[in-house]
């Protein structure tokens, strides 16, 4: 006998599957990718009555004909790996259009299972329903359930055990158009013919053939080499004469028909339709004036929830990793007797890079919030609805416009937001776009050039290089479109699901599974290029900075800036530190110009851990405080805030060694410069490394060309 | 055009908030038109139009709202119900 059972929980998108499952498995679910693509995949182990089941989550799909990559996941899954049980998530209030997808479920000869979902709201419209003659009509156990309470969990399971003990496969539907079988005949020929190439056994017959005949291009693709296409042809055409219709508008018209008869032995709609609480809201929501205006409204919320939320608790993550824990470590090294080299190993490399990943944490939980938030309602959906005609003409969809926004206060949730756009093309189109929007990190940056330089127009110059990352990365988005995406516009054709109250385990889950993955999978890589970044800095140790490989390095590659303005060996070389974070380069400018900054006292500070656990402890309480104030406070955003430059000896050197042409071009560059290790990782970690490479790639080339122009176009204009 | 019973057929996208359709045919490639299927709209469907033009259309079939771009609703032919 087989270890586990493997349940596929499959069904419309929003009819509760995850809930479904969160309610099934407790907190064992895990969330990863399905394998090379960067649809998640929700997973649970469980055991019941001594059986072992493992619980799929397929995305959600509205028909076995895959649309978009995740119903081709969905499809190939079902197909390729036959699940042992197959357990139907259906919307009640959607009733009719769910069952068409069961009717092509069953056909998949895999033992299968329904769950009459959101049986609660199904009721409050005036629902009433027969089940128990449904399952004997339809011919498969069906239970009622509200996935969000956990009510009729228990008797699923119950259902599940008894099938998985006596796996029965669901009986075909017979293609009957009134009273005459023509179609389901023609089916079965189609079957006959899959038969003698050998395909039974392999993939379900008679899904296979109501698909080949209906012309689906998949599957064609899958018979291609038993050459067996021409002998389809004549039976389209048969039925193609005698229903006056197209065969998917007659299998179409078959189902339906089958399903209103279904239906009216069982289902009766009493009371009326109230006007719901959805179409109200979405009048407001959707209208062609206010729709826009209160999407704006939203990000707003979005963003300052996120960042002025965050940034206290990230501020003490930051200070708790680096003057606590790097401290005493440290101490505990010194102690020891360790090496110099040792010592700076591991404050710099491996502790500043365990800090630098879960300095995100806080980020990244505030941000997952707010995106469950606006998911779990039912929002999300009319975000894009609603900025679909803008983001269309720069090649991406309306919901697009959420991960480019949180781009500008940190690149990296803004890789993860990507997660909600639905095609998997447009998902990669705005990750590589995304480092692009200007993020809080490169504000240090600007402010000392232009504190320097642009004293009295600081405002607009920062002003103007936000506006060029979006210009650049608009101009890449179109380039895009016409180069590798010509006349392949995806339609806007989606449902705007019911706005429902969340309830706090999705939204718990929702945080803690996907930051959990984070720390998990980007933590790893961005601690390896922490310690990476390191050796360059730092070897040979004890030698000045420009003796380094870095400095060396910056030697060799310094002349390729000549044509952007900056091409001297100190400038250069502070842009490697610069991918460890992007306020970096500051104290890495200061480093190469011998200006060092003053050393921090802390080493003279004796130890005292109780109280410093205790100091540290009350930092966590302050920063909650400042946390509220951040989010509900009066005050306008900080994310944008520059921070104050005073004149120092850096400043003095760098107006030397830079014209005000050539610091325009230099912030231009970081502007659109590699972004940061942790945002590499998130690449990696969602998309792979194809990906990463392109995002390197493009990040190189840009800013060289972009600041070039810049550079060389002031001095045509007379500006050097 | 004229639909079967022989009253007036138009795109969707020609209707206003507050109507009520039939969907008499449907044009487009197959991808299309399956997706629409899928979703619950094809032929003899009855649907109401709970935002029209300018800017993407929202129609309820059955208990599901669909939304539609410009495009798509141009493709899709109706005729008010009685």
């Amino acid at each position: 006998m087989k270890k586990e059972t493997v349940i596929a929980f499959a069904g419309n998108p929003n009819v509760g599957k995850t809930a479904l499952m969160n309610a099934i498995s407790g907190s064992s679910l895990q969330v990863g990718n399905w394998p090379g693509v960067t649809v998640e995949k929700k997973e649970a182990v469980f055991v019941r009555d001594g059986k072992r089941f493992r619980g799929v989550d397929i995305p959600g799909i509205y028909a076995l004909t895959p649309y978009s990559l995740e119903e081709k996941v969905a499809r190939d899954f079902l197909l390729e790996e036959r699940p042992d049980m197959i357990i139907n998530v259906i919307d009640m209030t959607n009733v009719e259009r769910n069952l068409s997808l069961t009717l092509q479920l069953m056909e998949l000869g895999i033992p299968m299972l329904l769950a009459l979902n959101m049986w609660d709201e199904f009721v409050h419209l005036g629902g009433e329903f027969n089940i128990s003659l449904f399952a004997r009509e339809i011919g498969l156990p069906a239970v009622k359930t509200v996935a969000r309470s956990g009510e009729g969990v228990a008797e699923l399971l119950e259902e599940a055990v008894k099938l998985a003990e006596d796996p029965v496969v669901p009986r075909l539907p017979v293609y009957k158009h009134m009273t005459d079988t023509m179609v389901d005949e023609k089916i079965r020929e189609t079957a006959r013919i899959l038969e003698e190439c050998g395909l039974q056994g392999r993939y379900p017959l008679h899904w296979m053939s109501v698909k080949a005949l209906e012309g689906d291009a998949e599957t064609l693709e899958r018979l291609e080499r038993c050459r067996i296409e021409d002998r389809f042809e004549p039976l389209r055409e048969e039925i193609r004469t005698y229903h006056k219709q197209s065969v998917p508008d007659v299998i179409t018209d078959i189902r339906s028909g089958y399903i209103k008869g279904l239906l009216r032995s069982c289902y009766k709609q009493t009371g009326k339709t109230r006007r719901q609480w959805t179409d109200l809201i979405d009048s407001v929501v959707l209208n062609t004036f206010l729709g826009i205006p209160l999407f704006f409204l939203m990000m707003y919320l979005m963003f300052r929830f996120t960042f002025e939320g965050s940034a206290p608790f990230v501020d003490w993550a930051d200070s708790f990793f680096t003057s606590f824990v790097g401290r005493y470590i440290d101490a505990g090294l010194s102690a020891a007797g360790a090496a110099d080299w040792v010592r700076s190993l591991v404050g710099d490399g491996i502790v500043g890079g365990v800090g630098a990943v879960l300095s995100f944490v806080p980020l990244m939980a505030f941000l997952y919030f707010f995106l469950g938030l606006l998911e779990e309602s039912g929002y999300m959906a009319r975000a894009a609805f609603v900025m679909d005609r803008v983001m269309r003409s720069v090649g991406l969809p309306g919901k697009a416009f959420v991960p480019l926004l949180i781009g500008f206060g940190c690149n990296v949730p803004a890789i993860y937001a990507s997660r909600t756009l639905d095609n998997e093309k447009e998902r990669k189109l705005t990750a590589l776009l995304t480092p692009f929007m200007s993020c809080a990190a490169r504000l240090p940056v600007y402010a000392l050039f232009t504190a320097v330089f642009f004293k009295e127009s600081a405002t607009r110059v920062i002003f103007g290089l936000y506006a060029a990352g979006i210009l650049v990365a608009m101009i890449i988005g179109l380039l895009y479109k016409k180069i590798f995406a010509r006349g392949e516009e995806a339609p806007l054709i989606m449902e705007l699901p019911p706005y429902r109250i969340p309830t706090g385990k999705m939204i718990w889950n929702a945080i803690f599974q996907r930051t959990k993955s984070f720390v998990r999978k980007a933590g790893t890589l961005i601690l390896v290029t922490m310690v990476i970044l390191w050796v360059m800095m730092n070897l040979p140790y004890g030698t000045t900075v420009d003796k380094t490989l870095l400095g060396r390095g910056a030697h060799l590659i310094a002349p390729l800036f000549q044509p952007n303005g900056f091409g001297k060996v100190e400038p250069v070389a502070a842009l490697i530190p610069g991918i460890v974070a992007k306020e970096v380069v500051v104290g890495a400018l200061g480093q190469m110009y011998h200006e060092t900054e003053e050393e921090s006292l802390e080493e003279d500070v004796p130890l005292r851990p109780f109280h410093d656990l205790g100091q540290e402890a009350a930092g966590l309480g302050r920063a909650g405080l400042d946390s509220l104030k951040g989010i509900f406070g009066v005050r306008a955003l900080s994310a944008f805030d520059v921070p104050e430059e005073e004149e120092t000896g850096l400043s003095r050197r760098i107006e030397n060694d830079f014209t005000p042409l050539s610091a325009l071009s230099y912030m231009v560059f970081i502007l659109l410069f590699v972004p940061c290790v942790a945002v590499l990782a998130a690449v990696k970690h969602e998309f792979g490394w194809t990906m990463l490479f392109y995002v390197l790639l493009l990040t190189l080339i840009v800013p060289w060309l972009v600041s070039m122009a810049v550079y060389q176009g002031g001095l045509l204009l007379g500006w050097g | 055009m004229a639909d079967r019973k022989g009253g007036s057929m138009a795109p969707l996208a020609q209707f206003h908030k507050g109507a009520r359709v039939i969907i008499q045919d449907i044009q487009g490639g197959p991808h299309f038109i399956y997706r629409l299927h899928a979703l619950g709209l094809f032929r003899g469907k009855s649907i109401e139009i709970l935002k029209g033009s300018p800017g993407p259309m929202l129609v309820k079939v059955g208990n599901c709202r669909i939304g539609l771009g410009h495009k798509q609703a141009m493709k899709i032919f109706c005729s008010a119900e009685e």
